[in-house]
């Protein structure tokens, strides 16, 4: 349809430049992406890389608690694992062999792997489970907010910033929700805005002093009206508008990413050993959720991982549950190493944190898999992390723990709260702002676990 | 009263308005007390015809005196809402106060030549300006009036979106009238709705994905039966199976019976069964749905019934009939429920069978290899548990499966299960959860209390008859009123078939498909059983490729678009940038739009391509490329996302 090409288009917008343009092409946002791009450098910052499991991760066959005896054969016909078969981490606890890449991760002390983390009364609904892992707020449904919205919102370097947070995923997670907007960007590959004349002129301008400014940006920047949703679509719409504005202005392109060193990122076309279908484009998402870790300011990216939910037909060494882990196993590895790209080596300020909102029965179900349980498994890596091995071992773990609760679950040790809580204090420095993230987070009582060098 | 009587009337009556004002004026300030006029209570809204104060369908010399009556008592008390039942039309000077100007006001035009009263007038509509300060309770000469507001609220709703053609037709027969035809599919013929007959005739959806997806949309797009197409939306999402659990059931799970493509074709079938049954169950009662998605291969393999055996109950079926298809999260089950519900599934499975025995569970299996079988549900007797089973034990809902029933008499087994759905199906707290998710879906995402009462009373009275619950729900003053418009989000789907409906496109629907998947909200592709939530989260991608959908208007050919064509069908003028921003805008959002808004889509319309202020000229060879960027802009207005 255009009648001209973006390079004669953005020739004729030089020429009227030079002669003196009238105001409204000033407004122009490809000429304020022209402004910001000569000072475009990196904010210093800490960051932080989600992995969300969902469905709920077997947490027993993930981190092997084989120094309990109810860890059998019996308790578990299909999914036992023998100890000689997955990777020791200190004589009570063993990691499943299909982690071996993390476990490299591990060796250079970059990785607390926690044991029986939950929180009280937990959930053994997906629903409530994600929502309270989510919002930081167990028992409370109605709190829509996420915790990354929260923390977002309360750094002040953040404060008006383009493009603060990202949630590389095909669903927004409530994680990310809430009043700040915060971009939602299921293929960085299609995040961008047409430059052909029409997309221009669709897109419009902001207002200026004098007038409404044009196109969709003059319809969204007016304030919300009274209708519910309203101003959360403006915001939507300016959010979207402003943090391609800020990916233009870094010159951030998707398309020709290279990962540094031994990283990769293999694509459904090139599974490499993950023949599984339910993965989806995980490593495309992850790649780009490294890229824009890497090439842009954000602080806090996303990425979600289903195919948890085994209540049939797990596996044991190999099998569904060991395909998911190899490929948290393996993104966890390779996020670390391209975050050591001595172009942008940033793996010493950044924390990758995996999350799953329960963990499955101890002792497995008729259907070869197991049902919703309790407490699961985190993993925190980074270059900043105290690597090591928390809640599995012979001194905190009683035998018969797996089955405590109804003769089928195990018990918390760490509350989920207690892990944001030290990312957010000792990694973000926001230690006072704590309560305005997790909710009523000083009256719970809790510990920071040490796992921030 | 003939019109001299009347002049004299009105100048005895304009002396005695004029000699009260002043006395209010000087009693007002001598008391200090701040009288003025008094702003009037949130009520009831709904079309009227502004000047007739005492609703009798004229507006003549009766009005004023009727207002003045009210503003001046002189007899005993008497109500307001029996003086004026509709405020809002007593408000003639549209001030959103009632008080002398009004009268004096109407007087003015009706005698003197003074202005006209503000919309509506003279026909019936709604207060264009107002809603919020000023109510009418009650305006019988309205009755079976349907206004822009009205018709177009009940499109986006109980349809995928007004088109030009059924704006106007929902506006004749009136929004009620729709809705009951609506709520009768079967009386909707489409024998020669060509446009959906023959996009029909070119899908496979029994065995092709994409097929599948793309007849809920050509259906969504073009059937008449617009609430049956939203209904089968709602059923396929709140009983959700995921496709690609189905997919790696029959690709990885039976001994490589089937490789990836073909694989593909048995869950489509699956999914495809389920979605018909579904759609031919969608008005009968929610046990019916609850039975049909119960015994649904789809179902049974997502949620693993078929490894459901005496012995070694799974729980995941029985969890979630609970918490997602019935009662709700935590909804008077405990978590020692749940195995003794699980118990009363067992042996509920799936199998092979003849094409004639399709659905019957006693049967005979065929051989997972016999080519000539068609997998359907099964029950077999020696997976079932057929000791007691005691649910909800010890609250008023308990329900005692006893033991027995041999393996020998295996219909008994399968009773069990059907006891049990039955039992969900008449309890009051599924009532209120179905309700509930229904009426957040068409009403509001905030549950009226009493319409949700209103609901789980006709729920319990008609055994959960979901015709006379969905009457309920959009006949009630909840719905049609203007209390709940423009307060939910359209789902990536809504909105995208209501671009292409409100500029009447033509499409194959493989555009509509793309969208859709891009935005991850394809029919049975959400890998959790809860379902796509009906408040689905807006990212800001979803709203750049719903952006980048409606650019495809001047961008594509498909889906097809002829603007100046339709423009000119409904008379508009094709020289005018105002009258066309207009047409469009009503056809979307029945003018709902700011001042500014307005104005920003005719200076759009009014410029070339670069931006600069170009008169409109149906003969210039921009012309058309004009009236798609314009649609295109006007289709990405934030009301769009909003229904």
């Amino acid at each position: 349809m255009a009648s001209f090409d973006r390079r004669q288009f953005l020739q004729l917008g030089a020429a009227g430049l030079a002669l003196g343009s009238s105001v409204p092409f000033l407004r122009n946002p490809i000429f304020r992406r022209a402004l910001q791009a000569a000072d475009c450098d990196l904010l210093p910052a800490k960051k932080m890389l989600i992995i969300w499991q969902r469905g709920g991760n077997d947490g027993v066959n993930t981190v092997i608690p084989y120094g309990d005896s109810v860890y059998n054969d019996t308790t578990r016909p299909t999914l036992f694992i023998d100890p000689a078969d997955s990777i020791d981490l200190n004589g009570f606890c063993s990691l499943h062999p299909a982690l071996a890449k993390l476990h490299e991760v591990y060796l250079d002390n970059q990785v607390a792997v926690m044991h029986r983390v939950g929180y009280p009364s937990s959930s053994l609904s997906h629903f409530s489970g994600q929502k309270y892992w989510e919002n930081g707020e167990p028992g409370n449904l109605n709190n829509d907010v996420g915790i990354v919205n929260s923390l977002i919102g309360a750094d002040p370097l953040l404060d008006g910033h383009q493009f603060p947070g990202a949630a590389v995923s095909y669903q927004h997670p409530q994680l990310f929700q809430g009043p700040r907007v915060l971009s939602h960007i299921s293929d960085l590959r299609d995040y961008s805005l047409g430059t052909d004349p029409a997309d221009v002129k669709l897109i419009g301008a902001l207002p200026g002093m004098s007038d409404d400014g044009s196109g969709l940006l003059g319809i969204y920047s007016q304030p919300g009206s009274s209708q519910v949703y309203n101003g959360l679509i403006k915001n939507t719409g300016l959010a979207m508008t402003a943090g391609i504005d800020h990916l233009t202005c870094r010159g951030v392109d998707a398309n020709s990413y290279t990962p540094y060193g031994a990283a990769t990122y293999p694509s459904n076309s090139a599974p490499e050993e993950f023949t599984s279908g339910t993965s989806f484009n995980f490593f495309r998402q992850i790649q780009q959720a490294v890229q824009l870790l890497k090439e842009t300011d954000v602080r806090v990216v996303g990425v979600e991982l289903g195919g948890w939910d085994l209540h049939s037909n797990q596996g044991g060494v190999e099998g569904n549950h060991a395909t998911r882990l190899s490929e948290i196993a393996h993104a966890v590895r390779s996020i670390s190493i391209d975050l050591q790209d001595p172009s942008r080596n940033i793996w010493n300020d950044t924390v990758v944190l995996t999350n799953t909102e329960f963990g499955r029965t101890s002792l497995e179900n008729a259907s070869e898999g197991t049902d919703h349980a309790k407490s699961s498994v985190v993993f925190v890596s980074g270059g900043g992390v105290n690597g090591g091995t928390w809640n599995c071992d012979g001194t905190t773990w009683s035998d018969g723990d797996l089955t405590a609760i109804d003769e089928n679950y195990l018990p918390h040790q760490t509350d989920f709260r207690a892990i944001y809580g030290e990312i957010i204090g000792d990694h973000f420095g926001l230690g006072a702002s704590l309560d305005s993230i997790i909710p009523n987070y000083s009256t719970l009582g809790l510990t920071f676990p040490g796992i921030i060098a | 009263m003939n019109a001299r009587n009347s002049v004299c009337y009105i100048r005895r009556l304009f002396a005695a308005m004029f000699a009260l004002w002043i006395s209010v004026t000087v009693l007002d300030a001598q008391t200090g007390i701040a009288a003025g006029p008094t702003p009037v209570g949130l009520d009831q809204y709904r079309p009227f015809v502004r000047g007739d104060a005492n609703v009798d369908g004229n507006v003549d010399i009766g009005d004023p005196v009727r207002i003045l009556e009210y503003l001046f008592p002189t007899g005993p008390a008497v109500t307001l809402a029996t003086l004026l039942p509709c405020r809002d039309a007593a408000d003639c000077n549209d001030d959103d106060t009632l008080d002398i100007g009004d009268p004096i006001y109407l007087l003015t035009h009706l005698f003197t030549g003074g202005d006209a009263p503000p919309a509506p007038f003279p026909d019936c509509g709604d207060d264009p300006t107002s809603g919020l300060l000023i109510s009418c309770n009650s305006y019988p000469p309205c009755a079976g009036f349907t206004d822009d507001d009205t018709a177009g609220h009940v499109l986006r709703r109980v349809a995928y979106g007004a088109t030009p053609n059924l704006l106007d037709q929902v506006i004749a027969m009136g929004a009620e009238e729709y809705i009951l035809e609506q709520l009768d599919p079967a009386s909707i013929d489409e024998s020669s709705n060509d446009r959906l007959n023959d996009l029909m005739a070119t899908l496979v959806p029994q065995t092709s994905r994409n097929d599948l997806y793309r007849m809920h949309f050509a259906r969504g797009l073009y059937s008449e039966k617009q609430l049956l197409e939203q209904l089968v939306d709602f059923w396929n999402n709140h009983f959700n199976t995921y496709y690609w659990t189905l997919r790696n059931h029959f690709w990885f799970e039976l001994s490589g019976l089937y490789n990836n493509s073909e694989a593909q074709v048995q869950a489509t079938i699956l999914e495809h069964t389920e979605s018909e049954t579904f759609r031919d169950l969608a008005l009968t009662t929610f046990e019916d749905l609850l039975v049909a998605s119960a015994t649904s291969p789809a179902m049974v393999i997502y949620l693993d019934s078929d490894n459901n055996v005496v012995g070694n109950p799974n729980e995941n079926y029985a969890r979630e009939v609970m918490e997602l298809h019935s009662l709700g999260d935590d909804v008077v089950y405990v978590q020692n429920d749940i195995i003794p519900v699980a118990r009363c599934f067992t042996g509920w499975t799936v199998c092979k069978k003849a094409p004639a025995d399709y659905g019957d569970p006693h049967a005979p299996c065929l051989l997972d290899t016999d080519p000539t079988g068609v997998w359907s549900f099964h029950f077999e007797p020696g997976d079932h548990d057929y000791d007691e089973k005691v649910i909800f034990a010890g609250t008023p809902h308990e329900l005692v499966i006893p033991a027995g029933d041999a393996i020998g008499n295996p219909e008994g087994g399968l009773d069990d299960g059907l006891a049990m759905l039955a039992k969900l199906a008449s309890m009051p707290e599924t009532a209120e959860f179905i309700s509930g998710k229904l009426i957040k879906k068409f009403v509001s995402d905030t549950v009226p209390p009493a319409l949700l009462a209103d609901c789980i009373g006709s729920w319990l009275a008609t055994g959960g008859d979901l015709h006379a619950l969905m009457s309920t729900i959009l006949l009630s003053d909840e719905f049609l009123g203007t209390a709940n418009r423009w307060d939910k989000l359209e789902t990536p789907m809504e909105s995208v078939l209501s671009t292409v409906r409100a500029y009447d496109g033509t499409t194959d629907t493989w555009p509509v498909l793309g969208a859709i998947a891009d935005m991850s909200h394809l029919p049975h592709n959400f890998f959790t059983p809860d379902g796509f939530p009906e408040v689905d989260s807006l990212g800001t991608q979803k709203l750049l490729y719903r952006v980048q959908f409606n650019a495809r208007i001047y961008l594509e050919t498909n889906p097809s678009y002829d603007l100046a064509l339709l423009l000119s069908d409904y008379g508009v003028d094709l020289n005018s940038a105002s009258d066309i921003v207009d047409y469009f805008i009503r056809v979307q959002y029945q003018s709902n739009v700011t001042t500014i808004d307005r104005q920003l889509a005719i200076d759009f319309l009014s410029s070339d391509e670069s931006g600069t202020p170009t008169a409109l000229d149906p003969m210039a060879a921009d012309y058309d490329n004009r009236l798609e960027t314009v649609a295109a802009f006007i289709a990405s207005y934030p009301q769009a996302v909003q229904q």
